[in-house]
């Protein structure tokens, strides 16, 4: 039987960000089942993606991270543009991922969420109990990519919105 | 809603820019790419590459019928939901005994629910189709092995057509046959499940299945078999009802029929026919499980949906058995 390896260094910041809103999701994800296509919502987000900060180079790729756009003055800020405020914790850990990741080759970086939608802007910083938070949840991606079967459906209030809505419940 | 796009005429279609036209002698017109989920060619259409290359993109398949309405196959884009997991797991289904009988014979199970259900319905409408209901609630579906599960498929849909000689007596069936249909009621029964199996292809696109691999059906079979699978489940739900609204409201008539080798519908049968298929795909109803409405066509996608979470290890399959 198939028996997926994950290995620390392929994890990304949309796997931390599933982790914290829904291990199930991550596990499709990871198993390549992505429900994001016939989507009004994400389709929305795509073009708020594309049409907003457009003076900045975005999509900065850095071996598994990929920042939506960075800037560089006084010291490094790492910005990831965001559709609506609602649902922020997987966001919120998706910075902290990148710039706890950064930080261990000794970079330090400010993290920004921006909703361009809601002229909103949060500023994101590491701090240790996210530190070790997170190498927990870094071993933990990797316990559920091994697993063999999806985790449970969990059919939160936020369900109703997610495309893999019908894939859980039906 | 995404529709399909049914083109009755002859003509070419065409890339504009990232606009698709469709143009002939008497018209050129713009087709809203982004409204349409399939195109289905009944009239001779060419595709120049440039259309080509933007349905591919678009993701839109492109079925083409020939002039008696036979499916003669498919543009398929390629496949951009691919999941490797899913595929390897699907295969490992198909060749598992167990788990294919499994899926066979709930496939099998849904068909013969869903057969009864549309029998039930025109006995309520004062229709003597009692005799045929029993035969199909008494028929077991034995399911040691694939051959067994396939040879009840087979005798249920022996207990079921000849009811439809009691449900209209406008097009007598005798006798199911296939290429060519030698009567009308044939004739649009081979229609019918060829638009079935059509728009089903399409719904699987959009899941992580793999058409080709199938568990009542044989995969060796030419068609994608894993789309005659799903048809099978819906056929007495959607083609079945289709055709008796269309016969019994005279919709179509013996007009809507000529005679070339074997039967076959004119051209303004057709259309009426596939009329009549879309509202049937378009009508919606609410379901349980999901606590919305879904039309007819969704519930194939959702079977879909159903056999990956099966062959995943999430959920055991159960087939969809029409539940009003």
């Amino acid at each position: 039987m198939i028996n997926m390896i994950l290995k620390e260094s392929e994890i990304t910041g949309v796997m931390v960000q599933y982790f914290k809103v829904c291990k199930r999701e991550l596990w499709f994800y990871i198993n390549q089942i992505n429900m994001n296509y016939d989507n009004d919502d994400i389709e929305i987000g795509k073009l708020i993606h594309e049409n907003s900060y457009k003076r900045e180079k975005k999509e900065i790729r850095l071996e598994n991270l990929v920042f939506d756009f960075v800037k560089n003055k006084n010291e490094i800020e790492i910005y990831e543009i965001k559709k609506s405020s609602k649902l922020t914790i997987g966001g919120s850990y998706q910075l902290y991922f990148y710039l706890w990741t950064l930080k261990k080759s000794n970079i330090n970086a400010k993290g920004y969420l921006v909703y361009p939608k809601e002229k909103k802007k949060k500023l994101i910083e590491l701090n240790n109990e996210i530190i070790n938070e997170l190498n927990e949840i870094t071993q933990d991606i990797i316990e559920i990519a091994k697993q063999k079967k999806p985790p449970k459906p969990i059919n939160k209030p936020y369900c109703k919105k997610c495309t893999y809505y019908e894939l859980c419940m039906i | 809603m995404k529709q399909p796009l049914n083109i009755n005429s002859n003509g070419i279609l065409y890339r504009k820019d990232n606009t698709l036209k469709y143009t002939n002698k008497e018209v050129d017109k713009t087709i809203p790419i982004h409204a349409i989920n399939e195109i289905n060619c009944y009239g001779k259409v060419s595709l120049k590459s440039g259309a080509i290359t933007l349905l591919q993109n678009e993701k839109i398949i492109v079925n083409s019928f020939n002039k008696y309405g036979h499916y003669q196959g498919s543009l398929y884009p390629k496949i951009t939901l691919n999941s490797g997991t899913t595929i390897v797991k699907q295969a490992l289904a198909y060749n598992n005994p167990d788990q294919r009988n499994y899926i066979a014979q709930e496939i099998v199970q849904g068909m013969k629910h869903n057969m009864r259900k549309t029998l039930m319905y025109y006995s309520k409408k004062g229709k003597n189709v009692t005799e045929y209901i029993e035969k199909i609630e008494k028929e077991p579906i034995l399911n040691k092995n694939i051959n067994q599960i396939l040879s009840s498929e087979g005798k249920l849909w022996q207990h079921y057509y000849p009811a439809f000689n009691e449900i209209t007596k406008n097009f007598p069936l005798k006798k199911r046959e296939f290429r060519p249909p030698t009567n009308e009621m044939n004739a649009l029964i081979s229609f019918g499940n060829s638009l079935l199996y059509t728009t089903t292809l399409s719904e699987i696109y959009h899941t992580y299945l793999h058409p080709s691999i199938s568990f009542l059906h044989e995969p060796r079979e030419r068609r994608f078999s894993l789309a005659c699978d799903i048809a099978d489940i819906f056929k007495p739900i959607i083609v079945s009802r289709t055709i008796f609204k269309l016969v019994n409201t005279n919709m179509i008539n013996k007009k809507s029929f000529k005679d070339d080798v074997g039967v076959y519908l004119t051209d303004k049968g057709r259309q009426k026919f596939i009329e009549e298929y879309n509202n049937k795909l378009k009508t919606t109803i609410k379901h349980p499980n999901l606590n919305k409405k879904v039309s007819y066509r969704y519930l194939i996608r959702l079977e879909g949906y159903k056999l990956i979470k099966h062959i995943l290890n999430d959920k055991t399959y159960e087939s969809f058995k029409a539940w009003w």
